[in-house]
């Protein structure tokens, strides 16, 4: 169940816009694992687990690589682990090298969430207006990656089974018939739309999206949030010593602000769920 | 199997190319050498530069340090710093060694036009600090520009 595609896709856009925003550009560690910790519970909610946990061990091999490489090629910090070639291998970039980490991993899983509640028919109704032709043109490419890399593994498997057993050979003969196949289609489906008039007549589509008072509600919540976390950010500096803002009243709102900001679409599923078992158990 | 032995014999080469030490041995192994050298380095021009933190201009101050014959500007830099325990960032090998950063203070921190430049016995060689061959006596300053130089009396002209 995915709720969350209820609401206004500008809504939502400006959602995601908002939460990436805060957790690139702050580079707080504490702001970061809270929205990669929101993002992750998101996910697990609506899609199934084994995808999770797929992009989950990417996401920590990424990390890994980076805490161990910026060290590498980041020689400033105070505290010294030991040195390389008279180059200091220091804690702080050590830090800071896995709070980058988390920021790539972090975007990626946002991503992912992204494209758990906009389909297609989100994306032409946000893009339409502004470029018919381009949201089209977009919609079909993006399409166009999975159905190649599907019908990919059919060829192969079929050549497989066919007794093509060397490998290159069959992964050469396979791509060839795909790079075939999806030209043939590209011409089928511009004879199509061809003749179904495309390009005779302005183009019109029809959305059944409207703005209700639940999108007004959305927009007001999250737009509060993000003001509240960005007038009480609290700055973390890690070279050439970790420096932070002091942990008093204003930094905890910050913080309390953009924490919920990030579980919002989280919260928002558990509750519908919620209802949603009460609403069955009454029947 | 290949693949195996392939990452194997990087890995050792990547690891014998590099020397590895401790912050305790790296600090305590001393340098020895009969000619003797005076290094000052000096930021005075970030402690002036506008929205700087930097409070104190001397890092360094006509410090004394032995070196070997043959030793390039950056070796005896290098003993210096580490008898003082000054950070210090390089990045480049060989003649092409460039230093970044020297006591937290790095490149590029006081306006896209600064960063740290070298003088021996006053004049500045356009060339590496690995390149430079160092005598008998000379006197090194390393000075914090703002300005390509045109601060501590080396102006850039463009060719």
């Amino acid at each position: 169940m995915n709720t969350l595609k209820n609401f206004n896709p500008v809504v939502l856009l400006l959602y995601f816009v908002y939460v990436l925003f805060i957790s690139i550009f702050s580079f707080n560690p504490i702001l970061l694992a809270s929205g990669m910790l929101g993002a992750v519970l998101y996910c697990l909610v609506v899609s199934d687990k084994r995808s999770v946990i797929k992009s989950l061990s990417a996401c920590i091999v990424i990390l890994l690589a980076v805490t161990v490489t910026n060290p590498l090629f980041s020689h400033n910090g105070k505290t010294v682990l030991f040195f390389i070639n008279d180059n200091r291998v220091t804690l702080e970039s050590l830090i800071y090298g896995a709070v980058l980490g988390l920021c790539i991993t972090e975007v990626i899983i946002w991503f992912k969430c992204f494209n758990l509640v906009f389909d297609s028919e989100r994306f032409i109704f946000l893009f339409g207006k502004i470029s018919p032709k381009l949201a089209l043109v977009l919609s079909m490419t993006l399409r166009f990656v999975p159905s190649f890399i599907k019908s990919f593994r059919e060829i192969n498997r079929t050549q497989k089974l066919i007794g093509n057993s060397r490998r290159l050979k069959r992964y050469l003969n396979s791509f060839s018939a795909v790079v075939t196949q999806s030209m043939e289609n590209s011409i089928i489906t511009s004879d199509s739309m061809n003749s179904r008039g495309y390009g005779a007549k302005k183009r019109t589509f029809y959305s059944r999206f409207r703005f209700t008072l639940s999108d007004a509600l959305f927009l007001i919540i999250s737009t509060t949030l993000l003001a509240l976390s960005v007038i009480f950010k609290s700055d973390f500096t890690y070279y050439p010593g970790f420096t932070f803002s002091e942990i008093n009243a204003v930094s905890v709102t910050g913080y309390l602000s953009f924490i919920v900001l990030a579980f919002i679409p989280f919260i928002y599923e558990l509750k519908e769920g919620i209802r949603w078992k009460y609403l069955i158990s009454k029947i | 199997m290949k693949k195996f032995l392939l990452i194997s014999i990087l890995i050792i080469f990547v690891l014998t190319s590099c020397s590895i030490k401790s912050a305790d041995d790296y600090y305590n192994s001393t340098e020895s050498g009969t000619l003797t050298a005076t290094i000052s380095i000096n930021c005075s021009t970030a402690v002036e530069y506008k929205g700087s933190k930097r409070k104190k201009a001397e890092i360094l101050t006509d410090y004394k340090v032995n070196f070997k014959k043959g030793d390039t500007v950056f070796d005896a830099f290098k003993n210096a710093c580490k008898n003082k325990k000054i950070q210090f960032e390089y990045s480049g090998m060989g003649d092409n060694i460039y230093i970044e950063g020297i006591d937290y203070l790095y490149e590029f921190e006081c306006g896209e036009h600064s960063g740290w430049e070298y003088s021996v016995n006053g004049a500045f060689p356009s060339i590496g600090c690995n390149a430079y061959e160092l005598k008998n006596g000379d006197t090194i300053r390393w000075l914090y520009t703002c300005d390509l130089g045109a601060d501590i009396g080396n102006k850039y002209e463009h060719t």
